[in-house]
């Protein structure tokens, strides 16, 4: 059987075992994810290699604590919980490094067109935040964004609507979606 | 929603950069073979030697803060017990003149002791004069008090003094606190006067004096 065709509990044992291939496998369908949170979560003046080292950070430290998994099919809410804790202490280290002054340059987003959008979304609470990354950034349907953060549908809908109402108001812009 | 260019924009630059996953696998530990080493097995359940060391360890540390509970305990009662004891032995009056043998027992298990002008009187120790003494009490507000004979006298603080058995009479130096005298019979009460109490074994209290002194109240402690 491919390893495409596996659920996340049988990657998830597969990768136990030490199957390099099965953590590749679950490192792909979640990093969509990981980097939408990551980027969301770092704001605008995060540079691109800041994000991509919350999101490895989150993976190896996954990896690491993948025997104390009790549930495997869960592993996506678990991971996104990691994720979230370690955006977390990259925002913590971040305002630790602010306080010596960043030269200009490595402050520069990647992408000068979404850097206001990742700023506001970065000033969102946490809840509304990882809704609309997920949806918006990542461009998983609510139903998706429910099964992996264990939530109601509903919640997540109004978690979503709410977030963009904010995001309206933090960017004054009539065209927000 | 993802046509709008700040959305599209914001949306790629939070893509997953090409190779992270072969990025991640990389950092990971590998064995001879090329597989990965397995992460660690989640902690099993706690022997029952774990639980034994972990309660013991609970129980010692439990001992030892009630030890030290206790201790404190013991510290503050006995400091307490000690000032109250000390407040109680501190001297209220002076002996300023003496005429015959009158006496004191300091302690209760130790006998008398024959006062000498210039001894000083604790609260709670009955002083007694016999037939044909006399003496004279001064105190540090400026009273003065004069123990007949055939008297006994317990000072209570500062401003009272039980008069159990005889004559005592009294000089009481003006002040906001009421000197009160206290017999069997009733008490009496002044801020400032000379007044004489009598004890009589046929009579009740009989308080004279050449001030306004409070009658005599039925004293409680004299009831059966």
């Amino acid at each position: 059987m491919a390893l495409d065709d596996l659920d996340d509990a049988a990657l998830v044992r597969r990768s136990l075992a030490g199957e390099a291939e099965a953590f590749a496998m679950l490192i792909h369908r979640h990093e969509r994810r990981i980097f939408a949170l990551a980027s969301a979560g770092l704001g605008g003046p995060a540079r691109r290699a800041d994000v991509e080292d919350c999101a490895q950070e989150s993976l190896l430290a996954a990896y690491r604590g993948l025997g104390a998994l009790r549930d495997p099919g869960e592993f996506g809410p678990w991971l996104l919980g990691i994720a979230k804790n370690q955006i977390r202490q990259s925002l913590k280290r971040r305002g630790r490094r602010r306080e010596g002054t960043l030269p200009e340059d490595l402050q520069a987003p990647d992408a000068p067109a979404g850097r206001d959008l990742l700023e506001a979304l970065s000033r969102l609470p946490e809840p509304e935040r990882e809704a609309v990354a997920l949806r918006h950034l990542a461009g998983q349907a609510p139903a998706e964004i429910a099964q992996a953060l264990g939530l109601p549908d509903g919640t997540v809908r109004s978690r979503i609507s709410r977030g963009l109402e904010r995001l309206r108001g933090i960017l004054g812009k009539e065209r927000m979606p | 929603m993802t046509d709008d260019p700040i959305w599209t924009a914001a949306s790629e630059a939070s893509k997953p950069v090409p190779g992270f996953s072969e990025r991640v696998l990389g950092r990971l530990p590998k064995t001879s073979t090329g597989r990965l080493v397995p992460p660690p097995p989640a902690p099993g359940p706690r022997t029952r030697e774990a639980m034994e060391r972990d309660l013991l360890r609970r129980r010692r540390y439990l001992r030892l803060w009630g030890t030290a509970a206790a201790a404190a305990l013991l510290l503050s009662c006995g400091t307490w017990a000690f000032g109250v004891w000390i407040r109680s032995r501190l001297p209220l009056a002076e002996v300023v003149a003496v005429e015959g043998n009158p006496r004191i027992k300091p302690l209760p298990w130790a006998g008398f002791h024959l006062l000498r002008k210039g001894d000083k009187i604790p609260a709670g120790t009955p002083v007694l004069t016999r037939e044909g003494d006399l003496l004279r009490l001064g105190f540090p507000d400026g009273s003065v008090a004069d123990l007949g004979p055939g008297s006994r006298l317990t000072l209570a603080a500062r401003r009272a003094a039980f008069l159990d058995q005889g004559r005592v009479w009294v000089n009481a130096a003006k002040d906001e606190r009421p000197w009160i005298l206290e017999t069997p019979e009733g008490s009496v009460l002044t801020l400032g006067t000379v007044f004489t109490v009598t004890l009589d074994s046929d009579f009740p209290a009989t308080p004279s004096g050449d001030a306004a002194t409070s009658p005599a109240t039925p004293n409680p402690r004299s009831a059966p």
